[in-house]
């Protein structure tokens, strides 16, 4: 009599320890996967921003349509070499919404910041609707029901 | 029991590593097309670098002086070098799979208009030459 009522108690323990562990899991997942969204969208940026600088500070053009944003902006550069990279990258989460600031800096005030800043932006969303999974739907990046914005600034 | 809970810590454990895993390896498989673009970018880039510094070398010794140059491997791609006379440009054009690139690159010595279709590591030569007509040294591209 004793014995079994030991087991129960025993069981009864166990369902409660499960439980907790099931709950912690269930509060954990989900985080868990919203952070690795969060974390997956910004190392693409970074590395799309990464190559648009790799990309102009080499000088070579190319008429892969990846890089065809690019190729205008180069242009103006007429031979220089922007010594552009990657300062920074800001991003704030709203309902729903990431925006994406991408900074780059250059040590030449003379090259014109809002071409070559609006042509990195360009290229930024054309490489991560061809080469990702975020996909670009009247003018706006989404990643499953996220929506990306992709600022870019380019500071001397 | 216990056994069987440690199990399913760990199942968990492995599930989240596992997502982690596939994001990290996706990201790897969409950098490797670009790292390869990236190959033929810092080859033409540096192909064009050497053009310019050894014509000037080969203008600087003078009339009759030939360095022979080999264009870089390009998987097969094939190379146009052009110097254009007229502005003065060096403009190398690479293709590779059906993909062009290009790169303009502005010439310190006067350039006489010539160009060569190259294969992957053939041998050209850069030459300076004496126009006696015009009394100028000038330096071309010939194979």
């Amino acid at each position: 009599m004793l014995r079994s009522k030991n087991k129960a108690q025993t069981a009864l323990e166990m369902m409660f320890i499960a439980s907790i562990i099931l709950i912690g899991i269930a509060l954990v997942i989900p985080s868990y996967f919203e952070e690795n969204k969060d974390m997956t969208i910004v190392s693409y940026v970074r590395a799309s921003a990464s190559r648009a600088c790799d990309y102009l500070n080499m000088g070579v053009l190319t008429d892969d349509p990846r890089y065809s944003p690019l190729n205008s902006a180069l242009e103006t550069l007429n031979g220089l070499n922007p010594n552009l990279r990657v300062l920074r990258i800001e991003t704030s989460q709203i309902n729903g919404t990431i925006t994406i600031t991408v900074v780059l800096t250059t040590p030449y005030s003379a090259i014109n910041n809002e071409t070559l800043a609006s042509a990195v932006e360009n290229f930024i969303v054309r490489d991560l609707n061809m080469t990702t999974n975020l996909i670009l739907s009247n003018g706006t990046l989404f990643y499953g029901d996220t929506a990306v914005n992709i600022a870019v600034r380019v500071e001397g | 029991m216990k056994r069987g809970q440690l199990s399913l810590d760990l199942l968990f454990a492995v599930l989240l590593i596992i997502v982690t895993l596939t994001n990290i390896t996706y990201l790897a498989t969409s950098e490797i097309s670009h790292a390869e673009s990236f190959d033929t970018f810092t080859k033409v880039r540096l192909f064009s670098s050497t053009l310019v510094d050894h014509s000037a070398k080969v203008y600087a010794i003078g009339e009759g002086y030939k360095v022979r140059e080999v264009a870089p491997d390009l998987n097969g791609g094939t190379i146009r070098v052009v110097f254009d006379g007229a502005t003065n440009k060096i403009i190398v054009n690479a293709t590779v799979n059906g993909r062009s690139f290009w790169i303009v690159k502005n010439s310190t010595v006067p350039l006489s208009t010539s160009s060569v279709n190259l294969t992957s590591s053939e041998e050209f030569w850069i030459t300076a030459y004496y126009n006696t007509t015009e009394g100028m040294l000038y330096v071309k591209v010939e194979k």
